[in-house]
């Protein structure tokens, strides 16, 4: 095949891949649709919900992309997420849709004495860890407490594993402690007063709740 | 008469300067990298990337997560980890960029598959974009390898991974915006604290005092409202207005990455501009070559 025949066909390849790949990106991440839960808006009960909040067309439009996202997107969405799943790269972008409802901190004591709380440089132990990226999400988790009051006040799996490595990094840092309490402390914001609301409570030697 | 398909099959194979894919490919590994290197630097590799029956804190792992098969579960995450820091480096030197990316890219989603707690959007969005610089990035030319002005003007890229990464950059906007809305019209029509009061004062992520930052209600209602806004607005990325709209973004992400500790979003969402910046300011420096030329040569036309 000679070079410009080779380039032509690449060419055309090309536009039509091009427009695909776009496509595609579209219909995975669906600016508004992505946010929708599979059958929102399906009832009439929803759907006049909705139009307590909303003027009536604003409801009738999101009622008619509700339909077109369960009868369509979705279904094209699932067959499409194996491909998604080896690279870890699906298309959802619901980035910070809402503010937490309360002030919420967690606080860490090790025998009793204060030494680590959420925000506040006077307790700072382990502030740097905790408030990495990858942990935050698990101490925000735990602080919620939605995941724990769901599994009938079992520990869910990974704060287990917080709750073990906070021990664990105590004993190294405060050799011969006896007790870490993790708690999660909730207040109405501005959160000048906050309670406990639950708490972990690891000892030796495994510190594991 | 050319048809209106040959001209279309024209754009999407048109060429750019290189420089802006370059640029977006050498910003991204290092943002990524910088990222690993702070988990390193904390001493959690070994903490949150091994299961929590090996003693790190991974209770639950997905089902695609399969280098604890090939390396046994207490070094699986470990392995993973120093692959993506490796193939990071090598794709922000510029050494064997395209195995770089997609290996480095598949350890990268290995370490989301071992630890999905904290895998967040920017992981997501940075692996999408490494694949697509891999499939449609420049070649790179030795990063030590020193070229001249005139050497690097005349290196061209294919231009649909610039114009690709910034469609993915408006959909991600777009997306944040509507989704504020569908779930919280309060970004909007506030009634009680602010939204991004909630965000900012909230001691698990945000850096703002609650107790003062309630004084500031109506400029965090307005800042609220101009990032819903900024968000809807997005598909002015795609249009010469780009570098413009741009400014916004840029000042959001900024403020983000000095009020919220979200780690390495707002450095990892830069790492995308230079597809907008970079041809911008290529622009901006052949206007004023233009001009310069032309000034000389009414110059000489005086003498």
């Amino acid at each position: 095949m000679n070079a410009d025949l080779l380039h032509s066909r690449v060419r055309h390849l090309r536009g039509v891949l091009f427009p695909a790949a776009a496509a595609l990106a579209f219909v995975l991440a669906a600016p508004g649709l992505d946010a929708l839960e599979p059958g929102a808006l399906s009832t009439r009960g929803d759907q006049a919900e909705a139009r307590e909040r909303w003027p009536t067309t604003v409801v009738a439009g999101a009622t008619w992309l509700a339909r077109f996202n369960d009868a369509v997107r979705i279904p094209l969405v699932l067959q499409l997420s194996p491909l998604e799943v080896p690279f870890r790269i699906r298309q959802n972008w619901s980035l910070y849709t809402d503010g937490a409802p309360r002030a919420m901190r967690v606080e860490i004591s090790v025998d009793g004495r204060l030494v680590s709380r959420s925000e506040d440089p006077a307790y700072p132990w382990l502030a740097a860890q905790l408030r990495n990226r990858r942990i935050r999400p698990m101490v925000a988790t735990f602080a919620e407490g939605g995941v724990w009051r769901r599994q009938a006040d079992t520990a869910p799996p990974n704060t287990r594993g917080l709750a073990r490595w906070v021990g664990q990094q105590a004993e190294r840092d405060f050799p011969g402690c006896q007790q870490v309490v993790i708690a999660a402390m909730w207040g109405a914001w501005p959160g000048k007063t906050m309670t406990e609301h639950h708490r972990v409570v690891v000892t030796p030697p495994g510190w594991v709740p | 008469m050319r048809s209106s398909w040959s001209r279309w099959a024209d754009w999407c194979s048109a060429e750019e300067d290189a420089r802006s894919l370059a640029w977006t490919r050498i910003a991204v590994c290092t943002v990524i990298l910088l990222d690993m290197l702070r988990i390193f630097q904390l001493g959690l590799v070994q903490v949150i990337f091994v299961p929590f029956e090996q003693g790190g804190l991974v209770g639950r792992s997905t089902d695609a997560w399969v280098t604890d098969d090939l390396f046994g579960p207490s070094f699986g995450g470990p392995v993973a980890f120093a692959v993506t820091v490796t193939c990071m480096a090598m794709g922000a030197a510029g050494v064997f960029v395209r195995p770089a990316l997609v290996v480095g890219a598949l350890a990268y989603a290995q370490l989301g598959h071992c630890y999905p707690a904290g895998d967040r959007a920017i992981d997501r969005l940075l692996r999408t974009v490494l694949l697509v610089l891999a499939i449609g990035g420049p070649k790179a030319y030795p990063a030590w390898r020193r070229l001249s002005a005139e050497a690097k003007d005349q290196l061209r890229a294919s231009a649909w991974p610039a114009r690709l990464i910034r469609w993915l950059l408006v959909l991600v906007y777009l997306s944040a915006g509507a989704a504020k809305l569908v779930e919280q019209p309060e970004w909007l029509f506030p009634s009680g604290r602010p939204v991004l009061y909630r965000i900012l004062a909230d001691p698990l992520t945000g850096s703002l005092d609650p107790v003062r930052a309630q004084h500031w209600g109506w400029l965090l209602k307005l800042l609220g409202q101009g990032t819903v806004g900024m968000e809807l607005t997005a598909p002015l990325l795609l249009t010469p207005l780009a570098p413009l709209w741009g400014l916004g973004a840029v000042t959001m992400h900024l403020g983000i990455a000095a009020l919220m500790d979200l780690g390495m979003f707002s450095w990892g969402m830069l790492a995308l501009y230079p597809v907008v910046y970079v041809p911008a300011w290529l622009r901006l420096r052949d206007h004023r070559r233009l001009l310069a030329t032309q000034k000389r040569a009414t110059l000489t036309g005086e003498d």
